[in-house]
């Protein structure tokens, strides 16, 4: 069991019916129990100045589809429970998987861009920027087993070594292999061959079978990576993040998040 | 209810969020929308349309005032009973039902200009019309998903609200452009629009209750009290009140049937269609509905300023529906602040509405202060976008109120009667100031004109000016009397929505915040 639990958090979106496909998936094959979780927001469902009977509505209706998602793992022989919590969604969730000391979070995105994007907040975005536990976004249904073959992009820094490490790990627990990839920068392609040598040797001590790949970066880094995991069939995509928030995201931007919003392929993204 | 005797059975709908996703939402939420703003434009398009319509008609005045009666009386009374006929019927069948029916009927009266056919019609059309509003509230409510729901309830209150502020401009508006018949084609045409959008799109999850037992007499005597009320508001103060027999007799039919009609709901049927025992349960339902029979006084406020305009300024209805239009602009800005406010819990809701009536009557007073003889449409549209954004703030959470504290087996009742409680306010604003207006027009003419007498110099120079100067002093009198009683009545107006600051003292406070 590589995750002890795995926290799925659902709503009654389309996307969200894939987190749970996806959940119960890795659940199967980890042997790990599933939490199904619904967040409702008081401030948003006006609770806070007595409309019970939206609240009522709300919470009937995450009751139903809990329901659901149960059945659903109860045909898959994956065990599971469900809770719907009256919280601030992101808060919510996080809380849900310190408590539970979840192994991974799944969710679904609707991977908004654009106005769209500007004018509605992000949950799965919001939670990626807070959490420390592993976290596994989809926005498309998943094909096949989606651990056959991880996309593993990364740089030269900490996080992106903590990236390949945490796949190999996932890799040696799922028989699945692995392709790093790294972006070549103005020093040429010397440094990334070295980088992705490291990564393989890596992967290769732990009996994991592995490929590397330098990638040129003439477009953007989040393009780039998307159509490697075309290219290459990838099943997912195993990447760290920064959780940069505030101004500093605002400046620098998020190569995860725009991966995400694109992807796919359900891409698992640790801090 | 009588002791010993068997409990009341209310009728119980299913009430249960089906939400839609991608085109299908926007669809029913649109459908549901359209449905929502005829409701509320029908009454006051036709009200700004009747004195063509009675023209078509060859109606006396007299005869032209059944036009409204016959259509508000069952209208009001089928709105009490839509929560029966949502148990009985299901929902999607009672909003095709109510859809279609008030289409068929609008058209028909298109083509109409027998009076008594028009009467009939007029008749059905507001039994049809009532069937509508309840079930496609709760169709709006409960098509939308997770993520949208904070939204339900400024959305409606913001669409009830436009709807209220549309209808003279829209009745106006056809009747100058295209004539009298043309007033319910539209409101015909959105309605089957609506239906056809309802029937493709809104989900069927519908469990209808045939077991369930017509409350024969309650619904009778509920017509005979909404229609007595409003013959009362029409033609109270325009007979002359108990001068008139038929005003004596409908005051004698209001006093017997409401004290019946009560009695008769709570204790003498066993299937009752009305829950007034909701009000006992739930303390802001009977706050908020009070607060609501205000804001329909308050609501009186846009006939009477029409009116204003058209008489002392002399402007077509078109543009007195343009001028009171005006104020949507600021409607949207005033909901989403309270929503904002309420939902953020910024402020407590007690205190929101409070300042907000405060507000209002603030607004109100401005509003009185530029009606003069002199005044133009321009001179009011500060006023209106002030008046609009304080107003949509005291009107954001008084839905809240009323049916936020009822379980979901209730919603569809209390729905009913926040819907019924502005038309009654307003019906009550009709009787009241119609006949306040009235009194102070004669007050201040009377005032004026002893003032106008020969020993001031103005008034001799003006009457030794020319043979006409009289008529013309008489006229000015009269303008400048009727402009000081409209004034006067948006004092009344002012000091009225005051009365929400005592009442929303009751309400219970909010619920306390869930743990974090």
């Amino acid at each position: 069991m590589f995750f002890n639990k795995l926290l799925v958090a659902i709503d009654d979106s389309v996307p969200s019916q894939y987190a749970i496909d996806i959940g119960l998936i890795i659940a199967k094959r980890d042997e790990c129990p599933v939490i199904f979780c619904i967040v409702l927001d008081p401030a948003l469902l006006a609770q806070n100045y007595g409309l019970s009977s939206i609240c009522e509505l709300a919470e009937s209706f995450a009751a139903e589809i809990l329901a659901g998602a149960l059945k659903r793992a109860s045909e898959a022989g994956v065990q599971a429970t469900s809770k719907v919590l009256f919280h601030d969604a992101c808060q919510g969730i996080i809380d849900l998987a310190n408590a539970e000391n979840v192994g991974m979070i799944a969710m679904g995105t609707h991977g908004r861009t654009g106005i769209a994007r500007a004018l509605t907040r992000s949950i799965a975005e919001s939670v990626l920027r807070r959490t420390t536990t592993p976290l596994c976004v989809i926005r498309r249904p998943p094909i096949g087993k989606i651990y056959g073959r991880f996309l593993v992009p990364f740089v030269d820094d900490e996080l992106g070594q903590a990236a390949y490490r945490y796949a190999v790990d996932l890799a040696g627990n799922f028989d699945s292999t692995l392709l790093f990839c790294t972006i070549t920068d103005s020093s040429g392609n010397r440094r990334a061959e070295e980088l992705l040598e490291r990564a393989k040797r890596f992967a290769l001590d732990r009996g994991i079978k592995s490929i590397g790949v330098a990638l040129e970066g003439h477009k953007s880094i989040s393009s780039t990576i998307l159509e490697q995991a075309g290219v290459f069939e990838c099943d997912a995509i195993v990447m760290a993040s920064h959780g940069r928030d505030g101004f500093m995201r605002l400046v620098k931007g998020s190569v995860t998040e725009a991966v995400i919003r694109s992807s796919l392929t359900p891409v698992i993204v640790i801090r | 209810m009588q002791s010993g005797s068997p409990p009341q059975e209310f009728p119980i709908a299913e009430v249960a969020q089906h939400p839609e996703a991608g085109a299908d939402l926007y669809v029913a939420i649109a459908a549901a929308t359209l449905a929502i703003l005829v409701d509320g434009t029908s009454s006051a398009t036709i009200t700004a349309g009747l004195p063509y319509i009675a023209g078509i008609s060859g109606a006396t005045p007299d005869e032209a005032s059944w036009f409204v009666t016959a259509f508000n009386a069952p209208y009001y009374a089928t709105i009490l009973l839509s929560p029966w006929l949502y148990a009985r019927f299901g929902r999607k069948p009672l909003i095709m039902i109510g859809l279609l029916g008030y289409a068929l009927c609008s058209l028909a009266l298109a083509l109409s200009s027998w009076y008594p056919a028009i009467v009939s019609l007029r008749f059905l059309e507001g039994t049809f019309l009532g069937c509508v509003f309840v079930p496609v509230v709760i169709l709006l409510f409960t098509s939308l998903p997770l993520a949208a729901m904070r939204l339900a309830v400024p959305a409606f209150a913001l669409v009830v609200l436009v709807a209220g502020a549309l209808g003279t401009l829209i009745g106006g508006y056809l009747t100058e452009t295209y004539g009298a018949a043309a007033i319910y084609v539209p409101s015909a045409l959105a309605t089957l629009v609506a239906a056809a959008a309802i029937w493709y799109y809104a989900p069927n999850y519908d469990s209808p209750q045939p077991q369930l037992r017509f409350d024969v007499v309650g619904y009778t005597l509920s017509l005979t009290l909404f229609g007595a009320m409003q013959y009362l508001a029409n033609e109270g103060e325009r007979r002359n009140w108990l001068e008139d027999p038929n005003v004596f007799r409908a005051i004698v039919v209001l006093t017997l049937a409401f004290p019946a009609f009560v009695a008769w709901e709570l204790f003498y049927t066993r299937r009752p269609h009305a829950n007034f025992r909701l009000f006992a349960a739930y303390r802001n339902l009977a706050v908020g509905s009070g607060i609501n029979i205000v804001l329909g006084i308050v609501g009186y406020s846009v006939t009477v300023f029409s009116i204003f305009l058209q008489t002392v300024i002399a402007s077509t209805t078109t543009l007195a529906g343009e001028v009171i239009a005006l104020r949507t602009l600021t409607y949207i800005v005033g909901v989403f602040l309270a929503f904002v406010i309420l939902s953020r819990r910024l402020i407590d809701v007690r205190i929101v509405v409070a300042i907000a009536a405060i507000a209002t009557a603030v607004a109100l007073y401005g509003f009185a202060n530029a009606m003069t003889p002199t005044a133009d449409a321009a001179t009011f549209i500060g006023v209106s976008l002030a008046f609009g954004l304080v107003f949509a703030m005291l009107s954001q959470p008084v839905p809240a109120l009323v049916i936020g504290a009822l379980p979901l087996r209730d919603l569809p009742a209390g729905i009913a009667i926040y819907k019924l409680t502005v038309p009654i306010g307003l019906m009550a604003g009709t009787a009241l100031v119609g006949t306040f207006i009235d009194h102070r027009a004669a007050f201040r003419a009377s005032e004026i004109a002893s003032a106008a007498d020969l020993s001031r110099t103005a008034v001799s120079t003006f009457v030794g000016s020319g043979s006409s100067a009289l008529v013309k002093l008489s006229g000015l009198i009269t303008a400048q009397a009727q402009a000081l009683a409209y004034r006067d009545s948006m004092l009344l107006f002012a000091a009225a929505v005051l009365l929400v600051v005592p009442l929303v003292i009751f309400a219970a406070p909010p619920a306390p915040r869930p743990p974090e």
